[in-house]
């Protein structure tokens, strides 16, 4: 296909649209290149946090839909012993798919599989005529661009998905500000240089084993230098062997809560959503019960709703948002978490497709909140939010005229979101433009 | 007709391959001798195979087997078929192209079936060129076939296909159909490759003079019709195999391929060059530079620049660039990141296809610039940018260890003039880590 189509460059926008901000770019760039590109392609996406990648295939199938491309998904399970064996499956998925995606394993990929792969990729690209997705974890991605050079040379794209802090409304799980911020504007090498630096001081002097109250401050320290430093993988290490034991030993409930929230919201983002809600439910929320901590049980609730969203169960994540987590928040005067919460309640709509309620949620609800508590940003978001619904509902030119709006005050936005923002108003723009020079169809003879 | 390069971004998307090497005669094709610095690889190729092409003086050597090493994607297929054209034009050589990715299995690959399958391409060639060779010419091998048979009596099953092949039919058509039942199980069993392999090992030394029988043969045929006068092996894909493979085709079994009195060239992956064990068996100094953008003292080299820019254009219209000036920079940015690599400039082009939205503008560029920087950030280490780092203070060869092979394997590092100097990738260079590491 080389003519660009309305329907599938408005499927490719609406598509994007549902998904965070940071990821609008690389989901237009995978999507047109699946859509438009050669039959034959070898595409990689780090996607680590399962969630997110499943909305994101979510969004590409709806645009694959809209473009006639058939595609099937193909888990490297257990039952794939062998790169044999996936090439074998390849083979009989693109018989009947244009497009597969194969869903990587950590650890599967080994530095021989790529090995075994690379020497077979001729063979592939010869007999399995399909664009191939493989969705891997950076450790994966590694491996193969160290261990199989010319293999790595042989890649049509590399794309990455991952997610950044807390989403819209992922909330703290417990008051601990120090520790749970979002991570922020990137930092510059020399900052990152120096937290590494601290960090290592850290480890060090705890190596020494101080006297045990002694340890706390540098520990919680530790784990806000790690988060800034972005490596999940020594976060959750952190967390699991470090913080945890060190708070249970100390029988500090309340650190010991915000040790746990922070184990599932890392579980969550590496793509163990079950393992994720699984301790959210059986260990975190009886917690707050029965501390009697009620605000942190409601922004458990709502990580809870983020996760089943994310994971397509919109219809229970509504429920817990309307009858759980938003009359909870209004007992306690938590507006600014209502007004979050109200977000996700039309997140989930939209994912329902219930884009006019959704944007009734936003315009009604969401909005006014965050006038209510004077949050100009929080307004911006929603309103880009608005945009997209408006789009998403062929409401053209009221999503470009919101979208002008918002370029016009640009620093109510966050990078990520403001980049979208504009990507997102051209497209349109392009859309419209592309559809103003297609024919209308010819109208049907009597 | 005359070429039409694509006129939309989408079309641009939809055609670039990066492994597609080109057929000589593809108007995409671009000359590059200049910008590469590589006008004499030509000549210097040639005249190990005896031939001068200034003076079409010709005395060949016996037997020669000569190494052509290059980046991954540095275009070495695409200059071999330009090459093994003008050799079959000089009518003093019949080039035999043996892909050895389609007729064998790269993953497992010894000496014994790149010399079944080079015999296949060229009992293939002469049939496909309509000449003939008398029984007496073919019995050598037709004989090794039966006498190989006749040992194998625990494989029935390829006994059989053997069989099948020798009861084909006479003439080069039947051994044609022998050697193509051969390759094929070499292809894809495993237990009898292991068998096969055992029985060439045995019987090589029959079996290297009744290839060598059929060569000459060939040759004399050849010469009789004033084609050629002496057959060239152009053996590509061999620069594809596994690392282990590699070593133990160029290096241990060296000898293996020598015992072949032929011309041949194969190529061979660039960190061969430099691991040092080749041992000087095989004739190993022939590289095909990069393009180069620059002089090693840092002065333009313009030749580059035209052939890298013409090369795009051949690939994406002009008018998917601005009007203009402005345009023109786009295009200068791209030649310039891509360090006079064709595939990184393809892979560059494809990555602002996938940012423009319309037209190829600066912001498109900058965004595939950062994004191709990004997949080289996965792999390297800081002290890859520590390394990279001195090299590229070097006006000179830096020296050859594992890092900078590994680097050079990566296109991390890219070589230039037959390997006398090296640079950093333009993309690795906008990485923060490699400006720390030139900061200190």
């Amino acid at each position: 296909m080389t003519d660009k189509s309305p329907q599938i460059e408005q499927a490719r926008l609406v598509a994007a649209q549902s998904l965070p901000p940071d990821c609008a770019d690389d989901f237009q760039r995978l999507s047109k290149s699946l859509v438009y590109g050669p039959d034959f392609q070898w595409l990689l996406v780090d996607a680590p946090d399962e969630v997110l990648r499943r909305q994101v295939m979510a969004g590409l199938e709806r645009v694959l839909r809209v473009a006639k491309l058939s595609s099937s998904s193909l888990p490297l399970s257990d039952r794939i012993d062998d790169v044999a064996e996936l090439e074998r499956r390849l083979g009989e998925h693109a018989r009947r798919q244009q497009v597969i995606h194969v869903i990587g394993r950590p650890g599967w990929f080994t530095a021989q599989r790529w090995d075994v792969f690379n020497v077979r990729r001729e063979r592939i690209a010869a007999e399995v005529r399909a664009r191939l997705v493989f969705w891997l974890d950076a450790e994966a991605i590694e491996l193969a661009s160290r261990g199989a050079p010319d293999l790595w040379a042989w890649r049509s794209g590399v794309y990455s998905f991952l997610p950044v802090g807390p989403t819209q409304t992922t909330a703290p799980l417990a008051p601990q500000p120090v520790l749970l911020e979002g991570s922020g504007p990137a930092l510059a090498p020399a900052e990152m240089n120096a937290r590494r630096a601290r960090a290592d001081e850290i480890r060090a002097w705890l190596a020494t084993e101080p006297l045990l109250p002694l340890r706390a401050e540098p520990i919680k320290e530790l784990g806000y230098l790690l988060r800034e430093l972005g490596n999940d993988a020594a976060e959750m290490t952190y967390w699991q062997t470090l913080a945890l034991p060190f708070f249970e030993q100390m029988g500090d409930a309340e650190s010991r809560a915000l040790a746990l929230g922070k184990i599932a919201e890392l579980l969550a983002r590496r793509g163990d959503g079950d393992a994720a809600l699984a301790l959210l439910r059986s260990e975190l929320l009886p917690l707050f019960e029965q501390t009697g901590n009620h605000r942190s049980r409601a922004l458990a609730l709502g990580q809870i709703a983020d996760i089943l969203t994310t994971q397509g169960h919109a219809a229970e994540a509504l429920r817990i948002r309307r009858e759980e987590q938003i009359p909870l928040l209004e007992r306690l005067g938590a507006l600014r978490e209502r007004a979050i919460a109200l977000g996700g309640v039309a997140d989930a709509l939209a994912q329902q497709a219930h884009l006019f309620d959704a944007l009734t949620v936003r315009r009604d609800d969401e909005l006014p909140a965050y006038e209510r508590i004077d949050d100009t940003r929080g307004m911006a978001l929603a309103n880009f939010k608005i945009a997209g619904l408006l789009a998403a509902m062929g409401r053209v030119e009221e999503a470009l005229a919101l979208f002008r709006e918002l370029l016009a005050a640009p620093e109510q936005l966050s990078g990520p979101t403001l980049d979208a923002a504009r990507s997102q108003r051209q497209a349109l723009i392009t859309a419209r433009l592309t559809a103003r020079s297609t024919p209308p169809p010819s109208p049907p003879s009597a | 007709m005359s070429y039409q390069p694509p006129q939309s971004i989408l079309e641009v998307l939809q055609k670039i391959e990066y492994e597609e090497a080109l057929p000589a005669g593809d108007p995409r094709y671009v000359e590059s001798e200049v910008a590469r610095g590589s006008e004499k690889t030509f000549s210097r190729l040639a005249k190990k195979f005896g031939w001068d092409p200034a003076s079409n003086a010709f005395f060949a050597p016996s037997e020669k087997h000569v190494l052509f090493f290059g980046h991954i994607g540095s275009g070495k297929t695409t200059e071999l078929r330009r090459y093994a054209a003008k050799l079959n034009a000089s009518k003093r050589f019949y080039v035999v192209e043996v892909d050895v990715l389609t007729k064998l299995d790269r993953n497992n690959l010894a000496y014994s079936e790149a010399l079944m399958a080079m015999a296949e391409s060229l009992l293939e060639r002469l049939q496909g060129d309509g000449y003939s060779l008398t029984e007496h010419d073919l019995t050598p091998l037709r004989d090794w076939f039966s006498k190989a048979v006749k040992s194998q009596s625990d494989s029935q099953e390829l006994s059989a296909e053997i069989k099948a092949g020798i009861g084909a039919g006479g003439g080069i058509p039947g051994l044609v159909k022998l050697f193509t039942s051969f390759t094929a199980g070499f292809k894809t069993g495993s237990q009898r490759k292991v068998e096969w392999r055992e029985e060439i090992r045995k019987r090589f030394t029959t079996l290297a003079a009744a290839f060598n029988e059929l060569i000459r043969a060939a040759e004399a045929a050849l010469k009789a019709q004033g084609r050629a006068e002496r057959i060239v092996f152009l053996v590509d894909g061999t620069d594809k195999m596994r690392g282990e493979d590699t070593q133990q085709f160029f290096v241990q079994d060296a000898e293996q391929l020598l015992a072949v009195e032929a011309l041949a060239i194969y190529t061979a992956p660039l960190h061969l060059k430099y691991d040092g064990r080749l041992g000087g068996k095989l004739d190993a100094d022939l590289v095909l530079p990069m393009m180069k953008l620059q002089n090693q003292d840092g002065t333009r080299w313009d030749a580059g620049w035209d052939t890298l820019q013409k090369l795009l254009l051949r690939r994406v219209d002009r008018s998917v660039f601005e009007v203009g000036a402005a345009g023109d920079l786009q295009i200068a940015r791209l030649v310039e990141h891509c360090g006079g690599h064709p595939r990184e400039l393809l892979r560059l082009l494809r990555l602002c296809c996938e940012f423009a939205d319309d037209l190829i503008d600066a912001a498109a560029v900058s965004r595939a610039i950062q994004q191709l920087a990004a997949d080289y950030r996965r792999f390297l280490r800081p002290d890859d940018y520590v390394l990279l780092c001195q090299l590229d203070r070097l006006s000179a060869h830096g020296g050859n260890d594992e890092r900078a092979q590994e680097l050079l394997h990566r296109l991390a590092l890219m070589e230039y003039n037959d390997g006398s100097w090296r640079r950093s990738h333009p993309v690795v260079r906008t990485l923060d880590g490699y400006k720390i590491a030139s900061s200190t």
